[in-house]
């Protein structure tokens, strides 16, 4: 287990590192950038040298990766070229609502993709198999920021039942939560139809059958047990994607998560905080795992002497 | 049967996590309650001691703004402009309508030989903390604006003297004539403030709101400061929240969720109801195209002229801003105040002829041709101002009537591309007026060595205009200097001054009373904002 907890230590270094250069690499000049992002637009050359000098942007690229890697080391992400705050402090503090609007996004996804996925399967063929395809199909390729549109201005205009603007309230989190979860339901729908699938197959099924149970049963006790522990790994991946990938859906509804974070200050060349989160995303990655690895190694002795 | 015990194992683990963290996301509260909607340490650091807590009240109500900029800091070095906007911080002077200067704290500034300045302050002026705005107060200010801010030097000299004469009453002193000083004290570098460990951003300043917290990227909440000399503000407190994307902000307006958005984009202002009023007003921002003369086809003053002389500037404005803009064929927009020589009125036969007469012959596919070069060049457009792609389609569609073949790139940084030199002709926005003073126009984008003279218009004259401006102080001659000036830009076809860009705000007419917008967004919030009766 030790050495489990040990490879995490390779896989952020690898993630920092290309998040690193490839900020390097990008276009634009972030100095410029964020110059005109404080009003100063375009920025006068004058000021752009000032604030490339302030913030070190002089020294060569490997000067400076050296120089924050070490840092990182010790748990300082560096500050913010904007807010001049720790990143580090930036992002704990915007982590609460991502959490909460990730967990809402997920409990939503399962209320709705598990019972959708084992139906499908199940009635395979028949309209409502075809109806939870074309579910998963506009779930996937409707644009998330159009989705969020079209869901402020029925909800929060139209019928006025939503605010429109997201918060860390009950009625502040559910549009946003909706429209992060869509593609979701659409990859568990079709993740559970497959698993449900495999299940139905299964040769305990046809004896269980055999044996007299009636379908009701069948499906609460023996199938979907089965296609949970199927798809168990996959739902602790998704709430870590749920938590990286809402990037869109916070900037449009300015949900105060670290998403949005990452965004407004890409957008702005905010390298120490880009960088930054590249490096929350990837220990958010890890860290989920390992947490459910750790949780079943106390709880299983079989999977502990793996 | 297979052996599920592992993965029901699994399946609990899983479970466990999530009852682990899913009540971090009970945060209970009321959709309407903007504080419960804060992160909560972000909530607390916010309630730190400040000077606001000292002083609150305005007449009542909040004031609800979205908007899709916001300060990163408190810092006037770095956030100056933010400051003004949002009515926190106040400088000596502003441009008022018609670019003309208006006293703010100071009462008035005045010289007899544009060398020797008497600064009088408003009286009664108070910093949040209490401390007046007192003559000592504005020259610890000024001293401590030009020691961290770098661009302030560019309006007031380093080496001005400063003599403290009485209480309100401050004079200073510069070796050479400096008759922009009432303009120059109204740039946000040097916004008055004064040191105050218990302010949040360590600076009390003297706006009618001052910053009870600031949540960057997120939010700004302002309390009334009571003692603002302009007696109570309208509002209680003003809650600015960045909502980046306009649409979203147009769609929190119409359901009631902000009173007030700014930076409307000019296509979201058809076919608005609600309630939401639309103002707008043209700006002192000009949209341009940057020619290169070093480079062909532009390195002809034909083809200079002949762009220039083609272009249906009204059509682009009415194409592209819905109408709100200002049509400009020179480096001022009309009507707002400034000097200006009469527009080009657009006369497609007359650049055809511009063009024949220099050779360039029309060709089998409609593109001209000299010497078996086609006139053909390459438009750089960038998207940090969203309407400049749609004007330069635009251009290309206009100038290949008259034989032009535009080829248009969209680039991140315009301004890196223009540096490198490797461009034909760019779009560019720039406010070419920000402290009502004529001559930054000539200074940054004209003279020989201006900053945005990416272009690389050399004309002696127009370095000499521009080195007269600086000192001479008769209004009656610098206008003539200023119309000069136009018209050798004009005459030379430097660079295709096209559109005025206008500033759009919403806002709710049953929150807010009718309100002048002002032609410079520096300003936005400030005590004109009042609440519907």
């Amino acid at each position: 287990m030790i050495q489990r907890i040990l490879s995490i230590f390779p896989v952020l270094l690898t993630v920092a590192t290309l998040a690193f250069a490839l900020q390097a690499i990008a276009p634009g000049d972030p100095a410029r950038l964020l110059v005109e992002a404080s009003g100063l637009s375009p920025a006068p050359p004058e000021a752009v040298a000032a604030k490339r000098q302030e913030l070190g942007l002089d020294a060569p690229v490997i000067e400076r990766y050296l120089r924050w890697i070490g840092d990182a080391a010790q748990g300082d992400l560096g500050r913010s070229h904007r807010t001049y705050q720790p990143v580090t402090s930036m992002y704990l503090e915007r982590m609460p609502a991502t959490l909460a609007l990730a967990l809402v996004a997920a409990a939503i996804s399962a209320v709705i993709a598990l019972p959708l996925g084992i139906l499908t399967a199940w009635q395979r063929g028949s309209w409502i198999d075809r109806l939870g395809q074309l579910v998963a199909v506009i779930g996937t390729a409707a644009p998330g920021f159009w989705v969020a549109l079209m869901l402020m201005y029925v909800f929060g205009i139209r019928l006025g039942w939503l605010p429109v603007f997201g918060s860390l309230t009950p009625s502040g989190i559910i549009l946003p939560a909706i429209v992060v979860a869509l593609p979701n339901i659409a990859f568990l729908t079709r993740l559970t139809r497959m698993a449900t699938l495999e299940v139905l197959s299964a040769d305990f099924l046809t004896v269980a059958r055999m044996k007299g149970l009636s379908e009701w049963r069948l499906a609460l006790r023996h199938v979907t047990p089965n296609v949970l522990a199927e798809i168990s790994t996959m739902l602790g991946l998704q709430l870590a994607g749920l938590m990286t990938g809402a990037a869109v859906v916070e900037y449009v509804f300015a949900w105060p998560g670290i998403g949005r974070l990452a965004v407004e200050s890409a957008l702005v060349r905010d390298t120490p905080v880009v960088v930054g989160f590249a490096v929350m995303a990837g220990l958010i990655f890890v860290v989920v795992n390992l947490i459910t690895d750790l949780l079943v190694a106390r709880l299983d002795p079989r999977v502990r002497s793996l | 049967m297979r052996d599920q015990s592992p993965r029901r194992v699994r399946v609990l683990a899983l479970a466990l996590v999530l009852c682990l963290i899913v009540p971090l996301a009970a945060c209970g509260g009321d959709a309407d309650d903007s504080e419960s909607a804060i992160p909560a340490s972000t909530a607390a650091s916010s309630t730190q001691p400040s000077s606001a807590d000292a002083t609150p009240g305005g007449q009542g109500g909040e004031l609800r703004v979205a908007t899709g900029f916001l300060p990163a800091t408190l810092d006037p070095g770095a956030d100056g402009f933010g400051m003004v906007q949002f009515g926190i911080a106040e400088t000596l002077t502003r441009i008022g309508a018609d670019q003309q200067i208006e006293p703010w704290l100071a009462e008035s500034v005045e010289s007899e030989d544009t060398r020797q300045w008497r600064i009088r302050l408003r009286d009664g002026a108070t910093f949040w903390n209490g401390e007046p705005v007192d003559a000592a107060a504005v020259e610890a200010s000024l001293r401590r604006a030009l020691d961290t801010i770098p661009s302030a030097a560019q309006y007031l000299d380093p080496d001005v003297t400063m003599t403290v004469v009485d209480e309100r009453t401050l004079d200073l002193s510069f070796d050479d004539p400096l008759p922009t000083l009432p303009n120059n004290l109204a740039t946000f570098h040097l916004v008055i403030a004064t040191e105050d460990a218990s302010a949040l951003g360590g600076l009390s300043m003297t706006g009618p709101y001052q910053v009870a917290q600031h949540t960057p990227d997120d939010r700004l909440v302002l309390n009334a400061y009571a003692g603002h000399w302009s007696g109570t503000p309208p509002f209680d407190s003003v809650t600015v929240r960045l909502v980046r994307d306009a649409n979203a902000r147009m769609l929190g307006l119409q359901a009631g969720e902000v009173d007030l958005v700014t930076e409307v984009p000019t296509e979201l202002t058809v076919g608005v109801g609600g309630g939401v009023e639309i103002i707008s007003s043209a700006s002192t921002r000009v949209h341009h195209v940057v020619l290169n003369h070093a480079r062909s086809p532009f390195d002809d003053f034909a083809v200079r002229e002949a762009f220039a002389v083609g272009i249906d500037r009204d059509l682009l404005n009415d194409l592209t801003l819905a109408g709100l803009g200002a049509s400009t064929s020179t480096f001022f927009p009309a009507d707002l105040g400034l000097p200006t020589i009469p527009p080009i009125e657009t006369d497609v036969d007359r650049a055809a002829e511009i063009l024949d007469a220099a050779g360039w012959v029309e060709g089998g596919d409609g593109v001209r041709q000299k010497g078996g070069e086609a006139l053909r060049f390459v438009l750089h457009t960038y998207a940090r101002r969203p309407e400049l792609p749609a004007i330069a389609v635009s251009i290309q569609d206009q100038l290949r009537a008259i034989g032009f073949d535009v080829e248009i790139h969209q680039v991140d940084d315009i301004s890196a591309q223009m540096s490198s030199g490797d461009f034909e002709a760019a779009m560019f926005s720039v406010n070419l007026v920000p402290i009502g003073d004529p001559r930054y126009a000539l200074n940054v984008s004209l003279v020989s060595d201006g900053i945005y003279n990416y272009g690389g218009i050399q004309n002696d004259r127009l370095d000499e205009i521009a080195t007269e401006l600086l000192t001479e102080g008769d209004a009656q001659t610098r206008e003539g200097l200023v119309l000069e000036a136009q018209q050798i830009v004009r005459d030379d076809a430097s660079n295709v001054y096209l559109v005025a860009a206008p500033l759009v705000i919403a806002y709710q007419s049953d929150t807010i009373a009718p309100f002048e917008m002002r032609s410079n967004d520096l300003y936005l919030i400030d005590t004109s904002i009042q609440p519907a009766s």
